[in-house]
């Protein structure tokens, strides 16, 4: 019991981890200013900004954005084709904002606690759970349930 | 002392001129725009005022299948702000007496007038139409 107590706290610390490197906000992250910075481009402001809310980067994975950056001219129903220099330079400037995000989830995904955190809740053949799943099933029956569902029952 | 006067008078006067004519970088692009209707009309003399009006005022079936001319957004008055009437969107007035931002910047004229023909007419401006219409803003 204590140890199922104990791997919930490892699971609640690999979360919130996750979630203040994920933070995209300039000198956010757990410790600092939390939430998600605005856009500060100058160049995202004038020209996509003043029109609606400069969605940031992070918010689609490039290929949307690269969708949505090459067909301005039916921009959710209206014309928003802009010079083809600035065009290119806030296509790049989202892609590789976005990208840069996704270098921190992985970089979060790669952290050791984050595997433990995969280990419980995705089971495979050699994992952790896997061995545990098996053993709660001897315990509680069943064969599609989770470790974690399992585990859960357990506790209560 | 009338030598003074005068030297007042016709700064003044100059400053007057310079309301209703173009920046350099907007001479370069109407001179790139008169090139354009020339080639494609070889009649073709000089942009005109009043057919920038006339085409101005024209309405056409247009976005959304919304009955509109320029006038709808930009405001019947181009020395007060329009409302843009499918967003809301406030937009500052057209006239550069009013607003000496209005026609000073190319890209943002290419922008635009592209934009806009094709919310209005539903295509856009051809060269003479576009140097027509700029012909009448700028005496605004």
């Amino acid at each position: 019991m204590k140890k199922q107590i104990f791997a919930h706290f490892i699971v609640a610390g690999a979360v919130l981890l996750c979630g203040a490197l994920n933070l995209e906000a300039k000198g956010g992250g757990f410790f600092g200013k939390r939430g998600v910075a605005p856009v500060s481009n100058p160049l995202y402001t004038e020209e996509c900004a003043s029109c609606h809310f400069g969605y940031q980067p992070g918010l689609l994975p490039s290929a949307s954005w690269r969708h949505i950056m090459t067909t301005l001219n039916q921009h959710y129903g209206t014309d928003a084709s802009i010079d083809e220099n600035e065009r290119v330079q806030i296509e790049n400037f989202l892609v590789q904002k976005c990208e840069r995000n996704l270098k921190l989830q992985t970089k979060c995904q790669n952290h050791p606690l984050f595997a433990i955190w995969r280990a419980l809740h995705e089971p495979n053949a050699n994992s952790l759970s896997a061995k545990k799943a098996q053993k709660n099933r001897q315990k509680f029956g069943g064969s599609k349930r989770s470790a974690l569902t399992s585990a859960l029952r357990g506790l209560s | 002392m009338r030598t003074k006067i005068l030297c007042f008078s016709l700064v003044f006067l100059a400053s007057f001129c310079e309301a209703s004519e173009f920046n350099p970088a907007m001479k370069a692009y109407v001179a790139e725009l008169k090139a354009q209707a020339k080639a494609s009309n070889a009649k073709f003399i000089d942009f005109d005022a009043n057919r920038g009006e006339q085409i101005f005022h024209t309405k056409n079936k247009g976005k959304d299948g919304e009955i509109l001319s320029c006038q709808s957004c930009h405001n019947a008055n181009l020395k007060q702000s329009g409302t843009n009437v499918f967003t809301g969107k406030t937009l500052a007035p057209l006239a550069p007496s009013a607003n000496p931002q209005s026609l000073s910047e190319v890209k943002n004229v290419q922008k635009w007038l592209k934009r806009n023909f094709k919310d209005v007419f539903l295509r856009e401006g051809t060269a003479q139409e576009k140097g027509d219409v700029l012909y009448y803003l700028i005496k605004q």
